[in-house]
This record gives C-alpha cells, structure tokens and sequence, in this order.
C-alpha cells in the first residue's frame, strides 16, 4: 500500500514539475482563448445586408440563347424558357432574408439587419450576389468584411435543393437551400472566433466613426488621411469623447428607422415564403415532367408508320404538349408575379412625412439626420 | 372526312395507281412552301410601328373561307394532271413516291388543323398572342427583332413579321411543317390566316385559306387574376380583390 502510494507520489511530481515549468505559456492560451471566447459571448458584432444583386441573367433556362436584330440571324430560344425578371427581383430580397434568419439563429451575431441602401456605420457588412438561381440549385456569391475594411468572407456557395421537412424546424429556417445558408454562418462565425475584444472594440468604434464621416464628412476631415484615396481613418476620438455619444444619439434615431424597415422585410418575407415555395415546387414538377418525355421520346421510336395521320398527330400532339408546357410556365410566372407585386415597398412616417420607396426614404431620412448633426455641431452642410 | 373528300382521294388512286411512275410540277394549288429557313431576305424592312394591329375577337367567316371539299377537289385534281404529265418530268417523279394513306392523312389532319373557329389575339410591342378555340395558344414574343426561331425537342419553329404578315413556321417530327400566314385587310375588318402543311411522304403541300371577321365579344361580369397560391381568384366587375 505504503509502496504504491509512493510511486503515484513520483508520477505526480513529475507532471507537477512539468505543469510549473509550463503554466504561464498554458496561461498564456487560457487567457487568448478565453478572451475570445468571451469577445463573442460579452461583444457580439451586428451585420447589416443589402438585398442582392443578381447576375444579368433573364431566363431560367441555362441553355444558350443566341439573339440578333432584324436583317441578321434569328433570335433563338429554347423551348421553357421564360422571363424570370420578376422572380429575379423578389429574390434580391428574399434571399438575402433567408440567410439574414439563419444568421440570427445561429446567436452569435448582436443584429442582423437588411437595409434597402448600404449601412455607413455597419459593424460588418454582408453583401451578396445571385449567380444562379433554379429551383434546383442555387449559387451566391457571398462577401463580408468589417467596418475597418478587413475581409472576414469572400467566397461562392453552390448547392442543390434539399426538401427537409421537419415537424420541429422554425419555419422561417425552412427552405430548400438552408445548408447553403448554414454554410454561410458557419464560415462567418469561424472567421469571427479569432476577433479578440480589443479589436471587436476597434470595429465598433471605426463603424460608429465611418457612419459620422458619412453622415457630416467635412467635420471628421481630421480623423482621415485624405492623403489617401479613398481617404482612410488615421485616429480615433477618445472612448469619453462627447461627439461620440453625440453621434451614438443619432445612431440611435437611425434605429427606429430601421426597426420600420426590417418590420417591412419581415412582413415581405413572410408573406412571399408559401408563394416562392410552392413557385420552386411547381418548377421542379414541371422540369421533371418535361424530362420524363423527352426521355420517353428519345427512347422509343414510334409506332405509326411515317406519313399515317396518327403519326402526324402523334407529332403534333408532342409539339402541342411542348408548347402548352411553354404557356403553363408562363402562368406560374404570371401568378407569381400577381402575388408577390407591388414589389417596392412603401413606409409612412406622419412625423416627417417620408414619400417614395423604401430605399428613396431612407435616404431622405439619413439627410433630415444629417442636418439635425450638422446643426448640433453648427457646421454647414454641404450640398 | 366527308364522303366527298373520300371519293376524291379513292377517285385519285384509282386513275393514279399506286406504281405510277409519272412526275410533274408542284400539286399544290396554292404556292408550295419553301424549303428553305423562312428567314427574310436582307433587305427585309425593319420592324417598325408600321406592324398592322391585329388584336382583337375574330370569328371565321365560313361563307368566304375555303371549303374544305372544294378544296380537296382542286388538290386532287392537280395530282391528276400531273398524272398526265409528260413522262420523265418531276411531277410524275413525285407521282411515283405517293400512297393513298399518305394523302389522306395529310388532307384529314389539315382539316382538323384548320377547324380554329374563333380567334382572340392580343398584340403589343414585346410580341402578339392568338388563342385559338379548339387548339394551343400561338404567342411570337418578337420584341424588336423581326423573327424568333425556338427549338424543342419536338420541334423548331420561327415565327415574326415577314413585311406585313405574321408567319408561324413549325418543323415537326416525322417530317410534318405547317406554316400558318396571318395577314390583314386594308380595312382592318378581315384577318386572313392561310395555313400550309406539308409531309415528306406526300410531295405535295395542302393549303387552306380561312377569313376572319371582326366580331364583339360580349363583356365578362368577372375579372380574374392569377395567383400560385390560390391559383384563379376572380371577382366582380368593379369589386377589387381581397
């Protein structure tokens, strides 16, 4: 017992002597990865989007399509193919829905907004862009980069449909490409565990910065290097400096702006969900019904001799078919167009009496924010 | 199929046979078709304002279009005179590659083609659309170029403004081309449509010629809209959608 006890004593020293000679560098890493770790729990960053751009693509189809004018080669189209330019639109702001809900359930990030124009004082911005988009597969190309300039994210997702139905999923987290969106957050957050405190501070404060320089760009002339082009942030104010609660307070005006405008994309989101579903159901049905013929005619030849009427009307029929699949195409384009319209969305404001589109709004607000500033500080706006 | 119609066709083979061997020019009593792209030529004018209007209700005026029996009378009649041909010439060459099935079928599909009774088009600048009653909906989405050519695995076709005239040109399978030719009076009242079809097992194209004639659709006490969700959701007449 005695002689036991004794050489679990030995191998206990051992490690003790080893965990001495190495405990500042383990506390070195314990400090690093806590201090991260609570970067992220104690400073989260928001993200602010912009709905997506999208390749200048007009039709679903992506076989090739050759166009000429009058006194050239003809115009060729390839049969399903349609204009998609309105559902191209409703995706702009659809799609970058769908990942903005993704992006909120992951709970790592403090705010993610969708603002018809770009957020001057983003903390990180995401932009978008929609290089293919069937209800087959998707493909975006996604970037983010913080307020300092620095890119967290800077790649292109591709995947196919995925119908997932779950009796417990979040209906808002139900879509067919939800592992493309699930891609993205986890990218984003991967990227963000390595932002100490100290530089998520930095972050904050440059974005809080790049929205006054925005916002009254001739008074923060002396934070910038104009020397520079475009002019870059040289100094920051100090944390207790009263302009920057000043421009904290207008920040905050801006806010309630935005609360209204994320209230709309909610309600655009959720109102175009069930119709921009069915839409991708409906698409899928049609293509796989449109393969199955073709198949079918490839694979059998047919049975009527050549020139018989049922032959002719076998091969009228065929084309018939062809082309009333053309016409069912164009009225699901139709009935989505008729339900997803009118696709800008209007805000009123009694108070300031905001007219025009949302995004024609927002910049109207940011003036009428900017002249209060400018007034407070009593600097002359520029034209 | 009318008995008439039957007797022409059984008329025709009995004079012709089917080892006949004499050849002629085209039986066709109307222009045969071209084989060629019906692409126009380079000096074809541009599209321009000047595209006729052709919107609106039509229904076939059955006194002055083409009867269908006499009609047939006359293609047969030129398949007959080809009989007769001199010897060595194409029309008796084509003559030799005929079979009664073949000319019956093509006559009976053109007939059932051609029925179209009704008509409402709907045109604006991105292109033109014509319902047809009893068939498929023909749309030429045109935009500004004179012609559009669409390929399907069932067919190519090429449809625009050919000068004054709407044309709809389709290449099927198992050698079927129907050509439909839509063109209007000077006086707007009268929509001329003539239709050719063709087969590669009758060497001679059918061509009927039906009029149209402006008429007043009476006015619908709903109007409808199209939706994915629930799908057609109509209401009355001045009553907006909920």
């Amino acid at each position: 017992m005695l002689a036991s006890w004794s050489t679990l004593k030995m191998i206990f020293s051992k490690y003790i002597k080893i965990f001495t000679k190495l405990r500042y560098l383990i506390a070195m890493c314990l400090l690093v990865l806590g201090n991260t770790v609570l970067a992220q729990l104690a400073l989260p960053l928001s993200i602010s989007m912009q709905p997506f751009t999208a390749e200048n693509t007009k039709t679903s189809d992506t076989s090739t399509t050759s166009s000429f004018l009058r006194d050239e080669q003809p115009v060729e189209r390839i049969t399903g193919q349609i204009d998609e330019s309105s559902i191209r639109e409703a995706e702009m702001r659809y799609l970058p829905m769908a990942l903005r809900y993704q992006l909120e359930a992951s709970g790592t990030f403090a705010a993610v907004r969708l603002l018809p124009l770009t957020d001057t004082g983003a903390e990180i911005t995401l932009s978008g862009k929609i290089l293919q988009s069937t209800p087959h597969e998707l493909s975006l190309s996604i970037r983010a980069v913080d307020s300092r300039g620095f890119l967290l994210l800077d790649k292109i997702y591709s995947g196919t449909a995925q119908t997932v139905t779950s009796l417990e999923s979040n209906a808002l987290l139900d879509d067919d490409f939800a592992a493309i969106y699930r891609s993205i957050t986890q990218d984003l957050q991967q990227s963000m565990k390595s932002l100490t405190i100290t530089t998520r501070e930095t972050i904050i404060t440059q974005a809080l910065m790049n929205y006054a320089i925005a916002l009254v760009p001739q008074y923060f002339t002396q934070y910038l290097d104009t020397t520079l082009s475009p002019a870059v942030l040289v100094r920051l104010p100090a944390k207790n400096d009263p302009i920057l609660s000043r421009i904290e307070a207008i920040r905050e005006r801006e806010y309630l702006f935005i609360d209204v405008v994320d209230e709309e994309h909610r309600r655009f989101f959720n109102e175009l969900k069930p119709v921009y579903d069915l839409w991708r159901e409906y698409r899928r049905e049609q293509d796989s019904s449109v393969m199955a013929k073709v198949t079918q005619e490839q694979q059998q030849t047919s049975t009527f001799p050549r020139g018989s009427y049922y032959a002719l009307q076998e091969s009228y029929q065929n084309y018939r078919w062809s082309k009333l699949q053309d016409l069912y195409l164009d009225e699901l384009r139709e009935g989505f167009a008729n339900e997803t319209e009118p696709t800008t969305i209007e805000l009123r404001d009694s108070l300031y009496r905001l007219n025009g589109t949302m995004a024609q709004q927002y910049r109207e607000w940011r003036d009428i924010l900017a002249e209060i500033y400018a007034e407070e500080l009593g600097v002359e706006m520029l034209p | 199929m009318n008995s008439h119609y039957l007797k022409f066709i059984a008329c025709f083979f009995f004079l012709a046979g089917n080892g006949c061997s004499s050849p002629q020019g085209s039986y066709s009593t109307s222009p045969p078709v071209s084989e060629s792209s019906p692409v126009p030529d380079k000096q074809a004018p541009p599209l321009s304002s000047s595209i006729p209007d052709m919107s609106g209700d039509w229904e076939k005026n059955y006194q002055l279009s083409d009867n269908f029996d006499s009609r047939i009378e006359l293609y047969i009649s030129d398949i007959q005179r080809s009989f007769y041909a001199p010897r060595g010439s194409e029309a008796q060459a084509a003559i030799g590659r005929l079979n009664n099935q073949s000319i019956s079928a093509l006559a009976r599909f053109t007939e059932e083609l051609t029925r179209m009774p009704i008509l409402t088009i709907t045109q604006n600048a991105g292109g033109i659309s014509i319902e047809r009653e009893l068939d498929f909906t023909l749309r030429c989405l045109h935009g500004d170029r004179q012609l559009v050519r669409t390929k399907s695995p069932f067919g190519n076709d090429v449809c625009g403004w050919d000068r004054n005239r709407l044309l709809f040109t389709m290449k099927l399978q198992g050698g079927l081309s129907i050509n439909h030719l839509f063109s209007l009076s000077a006086d707007g009242n009268m929509l001329d449509v003539t239709t050719t079809v063709s087969s590669d097992s009758v060497p001679a194209p059918m061509t009927i010629r039906n009029l149209y004639q402006r008429y007043q659709r009476p006015a619908e006490d709903f109007s409808c809209t199209l939706t994915l969700t629930r799908s057609r959701v109509c209401s009355r007449r001045g009553v907006p959608l909920k």
